[in-house]
Parts: structure tokens; C-alpha cells; sequence
């Protein structure tokens, strides 16, 4: 029997008009897609891998049971995939257009400062949320909705350093050497009106370039100054170099307030365990908390990857949780989980995250000192959530 | 400034100056023998520092005996890639300047070669003679400045030696002038190449292993010290011994002088404007070396 010919056309139009109607092409996703951007190669390599693990092993231990029961009753596991944004900007934009690619329902990093401003109109123009990491006060404020953050703004960050500086240290003279980066100028910029609050002014102010080898000439002009504390802000590398060379300079007796970079293991090696005794840092989680679900957290993972944790590079281990948490309770809609995400109220294993208005979910931090191997508690602090 | 200070930063330039000449040793080595920049020198370089990583500190074999035995492995490894890798394309008649292309796909093989076997992080081993500060005076220096200075002098001055006084070292240099010359008179030239590169290697080892307790190592290591190792090169003369030494340590004391009476963060950008003074003015570099006065 044959067809007639416009049978087959119309039948043909119906096919289409019906699978367009359907929602032909836009399936219940099968799993809830995380794209984790981190920096695996470069400068910035030395945390990325605390990153990495501590993301990984939330993902472990959600999909061991049986993944996230979504509001309509079925059940979905995380499948987490990890792209290097390697440790410079245009890396992170390339990373970034990677991650977008395996179209993730949320995004978690990029981890620098500079990767994050560089890479952040992606994931807007993408519609896609990005729970990042970076301290740098600016990567919040550039009125991009679908921006989250794991971490303290640098203007918090840096007031609580120049506390303890003062108030455990007496410190009077302070120098300050950063990097010329985004992150380290953000922390440099937090420090001037950090230091006017406490009537300090720096000594001298030193600067250097990423992958600079020798820093002979400003840590004398900082040795020429009588500086009594020495404020450092830049990459791990970069840290610890800096580190070992104030002591070949004779300067160990300058006590060295740094942040986040400082307390990465790798930093120990680089500077020499007996160069970085009394190092103090900036933390939003410290190994010398005493809470209980802390102390656990650290022991397994510690005891998971058989690697002393990085105080402040872990907890993403909580950002997988908020994002199951949220896809529990919204499904696996993307303006919806970034709605949930604007409303943050979530109690982690590592920390409070309550979301400000610029998408800021972290407002509780440390200072710890680095004292006999271990990381010592000296100071805490929790700032106003901005709605 | 007052003459302590200056005599540190001096120090701390020489220091660095002499990392930069050890990797410019090799650059000058390797383009004297055949006519090539190779631009892997650093990696290789790099490559010896992790080699060394491997056999002192996590082997942990003796000090000299991780020492020997990292400058053989990457010895070996400069002839294996000699007449492996390079060889084949001399053999085709490839023009030098195309085989160049050749030395940058090395630095990504061996960049990401080191990314694979060690890791990206950076890491250190300890100096042998530790890491305690001598005081001379109000003057600082490091123990491993010493050595360094001792290692690097002894280095130039055997290699000067071997290069002058054997027969094989003669039959280098013959290569190093004139290959053709040197082939017709009965000189292996593809051997005498293979072993200029087994040198070179040897020596980035040397590099490597000095320079890894003064800058940690990374995969990115090389690439930076050899941009101040090639601008070395061509201000001390390209293809002069001498002139590597002295370029390297006028490139390590000018930035380290720069930065302290000057910008910091400029101070590669003088290093560079110099280099720029000496091609349009000096374009033999200082030691200006002749053919005849190769190696």
C-alpha cells in the first residue's frame, strides 16, 4: 500500500511538533554533574590537590549511599569530574570553557583570584552557578549573580592578621612583601586600612614577581628598616622561598605573618621546617580546632590520602555537600539551585556558610601559629553576614 | 648603601649569577659543537635536580654517590638523545635553525615528562653542607655558596683542560669549527656530537643538582633559569667558556644590584634591556668569541 505524499509530510510535521512539545533533547538528567576546576599544574599546584581530594572524597562517601534523593523521589549519584585551571588566568579561562562544556549543573572553583575575575562572565553568560574559591575581595563584587564563595574576603582576611600582630605579638614596625598578582595585591590593599585601625604604618613596602628566584634585595631593605614583623602575602612557591632566604639573611628573628598560602605542607619543605617555626597565618579552618567533627574530618583524611592536610584548601569537602543538599531540596534545576545557593543557611563539617549579598558563604576564620610541628589556634573571629 | 650591604648583595649576585652560568656552560657547549640553541637545556637541567631528588632524597643514597649517578644517568640520557633525537635530523640535512623547533618540543616533552614522573609541586632537597648560615662579621653566607663557587670553577677548568689538552676534547673542537674539515681527516662527527651532548647533559645535571636546595624544584624551573642563562650566553660571547661564566654572574650580581637600587620587579626587564644594549653594540657578547676560538 502505497502512502500518500502528504501523509507522510504531515505525519513527519506531527513526529517533530511532538518531540518539541516533549521537551524532545532535555531528559531528567542522569546524574548531578559537578565540574571542579582546580590548579593541578603551575605556581598554585601545591593546593590544588587538597582541593581535589577533599571534593572527591565527599563525592565518595554520597554516592556510597546511593547518591541524592531528589524531591520527586528518585535517586541520583555525583558525577564529578576535575579540569586543571592550571595556575595562571588564561588557564582558568580555558579550564573554565572546559568545565562549561561537560555542562555541569554547578560549578565548583577556579581557585585564584585572577582565575576567577578572568573566567567569571563564562559561567554567567552560561547561567551556570560557580561556588568558587579566591580571596580576593573583588571576585564578589562584580555583580555577577551566579558567583559564590567558599572562602573570606580579603577584607576580612587581613584585619584579623594585623589583630593578632598587635594583640598576641605587640608588633610595632611592620613590613609587608607581596606578590604582583591579583591575590596578593588584594591582600595588600586589605592591609593599609587594617594597619591605620591599629595606628601602624608600614616600614617599607617590597613587592617581587611570580617566579622570582632571589629576594635578597628587598628582604635587606626590609633587615634596613628595623621592621619587627615581616606581613607576606603571596603563592606557595613564592612563600617559601621568601621564607628560607630571611633566615640565610639573618633575619629568622623577624616573626612572618602570611595567609593562606603559608599553610600548605609543601611550604614546610620549601622553607625548611626550622625556618618556618613561629609562622603565623589566616585560616578558615584550623587543625588546632578542638571540635570534634573537625578533629574527625582531619583524621580521615589524613588518614584517606596519607597526607597532612592544608588548612584552608579542604573545604570543598563541604562544597559538595551544600550542592547535594541543594539538589535535594530543589531538584536539578540551575536557577533554582543558584536561588538556594543566594539563600545559603547551611551548617558544614568544617563551617557555618550563610550567603551575604554578594554571594560570600564563609564569615568565621582563624590565625594559628605554626609552633613544635603543629598548627596552634591564636585567635578567631566571625563577621556580619550583609543581606 | 652602606659597604656590608653592598658586599651581600654582591654575594647574593654571585650566587645567583653562577646558577645561570652553569646552565649557560651547557647552552655554549651544545651550540659550539653544533651550531644549535637548545633551547631544553634548562629542562634538562631541571630533569638532573629531580634525578637528584630521586637518588638523595628519596633513595637515599650518599650524597656524592646520588651525585655520580645522576650526572652518569643524564649523561647517558644526552647521548641517548643525541643519537636518538637529534642525530636523525642532522643526518636528513636539516638546517640547524629548523632543528631549534626540535630542542622546544623537548622542553614540552620534558616538562610534561617531569609532571608525570614527580608531580607539579614544588619540592627541596638540603644542601650537603647544610643549611646553617656562616657569619662573617655582619656579612651572611650561605655554606652551599661556597660549595657552588668551588664546584663550578673546578667544572671549567677540567672541561677546559679535557677540551684542550686530549685527543678527544681536540677532535670537539675540530667538530666545533669545522665539521666537514674535521669529518675528512677521520673524525667521527656523529660521535663527537653525540658526546658534545652527553657533556652538555652531564653539565645541566651539574646544574640541576647545585641549584635545586637554592630554588625549589618545579617542572617550571628550567624555563626560567635558562631565559637568564641564554641572556648569559650572549653577553658573556656565544661559544666562549669564559664568556658563560662571566655573563652569568654579570646577569646574577646586574639584577640583584638593580633591584636593590632600583624596582624589584623591573629588575628582568633591565637584565633584558642590557642584553638588547649588547646585540645592537656587542653582538659578540663580551668574550667575543672567533671560530677559531670556539669552546
Amino acid at each position: 500500500m502505497k502512502l500518500h505524499k502528504w501523509s507522510l509530510w504531515l505525519s513527519m510535521v506531527v513526529c517533530i511538533a511532538a518531540l518539541a512539545l516533549t521537551g524532545c533533547g532535555q531528559d531528567k538528567p542522569k546524574s548531578i554533574k559537578v565540574a571542579h576546576l582546580s590548579p593541578t599544574t603551575g605556581g598554585a599546584s601545591s593546593y590544588g590537590m587538597y582541593m581535589l581530594n577533599s571534593a572527591k572524597m565527599a563525592v565518595e562517601e554520597i554516592n556510597a549511599k546511593g547518591g541524592v534523593k531528589l524531591p520527586d523521589g528518585s535517586q541520583l549519584k555525583i558525577e564529578y569530574t576535575e579540569v586543571d585551571e592550571t595556575s595562571n588566568s588564561a588557564g582558568a579561562i580555558e579550564g573554565t570553557k572546559k568545565a562549561i562544556s561537560l555542562e555541569p549543573l554547578v560549578i565548583v572553583g577556579p581557585n585564584r583570584s585572577g582565575g576567577v575575575l578572568a573566567a567569571e562572565k563564562l559561567w554567567k553568560e552560561a547561567k551556570i552557578p560557580a561556588i568558587t574559591d579566591a580571596t580576593s575581595a573583588e571576585t564578589t563584587k562584580q555583580g555577577n549573580p551566579y558567583t559564590f564563595r567558599m572562602q573570606i574576603s580579603s577584607q576580612y582576611w587581613i584585619p584579623l592578621l594585623v589583630k593578632t600582630a598587635v594583640e598576641k605579638y605587640n608588633i610595632k614596625r611592620p613590613a609587608v612583601i607581596y606578590g604582583l598578582n591579583d591575590y596578593s595585591k588584594a591582600n595588600w590593599v586589605a592591609t593599609e586600612p587594617a594597619m591605620t585601625k591599629f595606628n601602624l604604618k608600614p616600614v617599607t613596602v617590597q613587592t617581587y614577581n611570580d617566579n622570582d628566584q632571589d629576594f635578597s634585595a628587598q628582604l635587606l631593605e626590609i633587615k634596613k628598616s628595623n621592621a619587627d614583623a615581616i606581613f607576606l602575602y603571596g603563592y606557595t612557591p613564592e612563600v617559601g622561598k621568601i621564607t628560607r632566604q630571611r633566615s640565610e639573611l639573618g633575619m629568622k628573628n623577624i616573626p612572618i605573618f602570611s595567609e593562606r598560602a603559608a599553610s600548605v605542607p609543601s611550604v614546610y619543605d620549601l622553607a625548611g621546617k626550622e625556618n618556618f617555626e613561629g609562622m603565623v597565618v589566616t585560616t578558615t579552618l584550623s587543625p588546632g580546632d578542638p571540635d570534634p567533627k573537625i578533629q574527625e574530618f582531619i583524621k580521615t583524611y589524613e588518614t584517606k590520602f596519607k597526607q597532612i592536610i592544608s588548612s584552608t584548601h579542604v573545604n570543598h569537602y563541604d562544597s559538595i555537600y551544600i550542592i547535594a543538599d541543594i539538589v535535594g531540596k530543589v531538584g536539578t534545576d540551575r536557577e533554582k539551585i543558584r536561588e538556594a545557593l543566594a539563600k545559603l543557611d547551611y551548617k558544614g563539617v568544617l563551617a557555618q556558610y550563610t550567603a551575604d549579598k554578594e554571594g560570600n558563604l564563609v564569615h568565621h576564620m582563624h590565625t594559628q601559629v605554626w609552633k613544635d610541628g603543629k598548627w596552634v589556634l591564636l585567635m578567631s573571629e566571625t563577621y556580619p553576614v550583609e543581606k | 648603601m652602606g659597604f656590608e650591604n653592598l658586599l651581600q648583595i654582591l654575594i647574593q649576585g654571585l650566587n645567583m649569577g653562577l646558577i645561570y652560568a652553569l646552565a649557560a656552560l651547557g647552552i655554549s657547549l651544545i651550540w659550539s659543537a653544533s651550531g644549535l640553541f637548545n633551547f631544553a637545556q634548562g629542562d634538562l637541567m631541571t630533569v638532573g635536580g629531580y634525578v637528584m631528588l630521586s637518588t638523595f632524597a628519596h633513595w637515599a643514597l650518599p650524597y656524592p654517590l646520588a651525585f655520580a649517578l645522576t650526572v652518569g644517568i643524564m649523561g647517558l640520557a644526552g647521548y641517548l638523545l643525541s643519537r636518538g633525537y637529534f642525530f636523525p635530523m642532522f643526518s636528513q640535512g636539516l638546517h640547524p635553525d629548523i632543528i631549534v623547533i626540535g630542542t622546544v618540543s623537548l622542553t614540552v616533552l620534558l616538562h610534561n615528562s617531569i609532571l608525570l614522573v614527580w608531580g607539579p609541586h614544588a619540592q627541596r632537597f638540603g644542601p650537603p653542607l647544610g643549611d646553617a648560615p656562616i657569619h662573617i662579621g655582619r656579612i651572611i653566607i650561605m655554606p652551599y655558596y661556597v660549595y657552588n663557587i668551588v664546584i663550578v670553577v673546578a667544572l671549567v677548568a677540567l672541561l677546559q683542560l679535557f677540551l684542550k689538552k686530549t685527543i678527544i676534547g681536540i677532535a670537539m673542537r675540530a667538530v666545533a669549527q669545522r665539521q666537514v674539515t674535521a669529518s675528512l681527516m677521520g673524525v667521527r662527527v656523529d660521535q663527537l656530537v653525540a658526546l658534545t651532548f652527553l657533556l652538555a647533559t652531564g653539565l645541566a645535571a651539574f646544574a640541576g643538582v647545585l641549584i635545586a636546595p637554592i630554588i625549589p624544584l618545579i617542572p617550571e624551573m628550567g624555563g626560567l633559569v635558562s631565559l637568564k642563562a641564554f641572556a648569559a650566553v650572549l653577553i658573556g660571547g656565544l661559544g666562549s667558556f669564559a664568556g658563560a661564566l662571566v655573563g652569568g654572574v654579570i646577569v646574577g650580581i646586574a639584577e640583584v644590584v638593580f633591584a636593590t637600587v632600583a624596582v624589584p620587579t623591573y629588575k628582568d626587564v633591565f637584565i633584558f634591556a642590557i642584553l638588547v644594549v649588547f646585540l645592537l653594540f656587542r653582538p659578540r657578547g663580551i668574550f667575543s668569541a672567533e671560530i677559531s676560538e670556539k669552546v
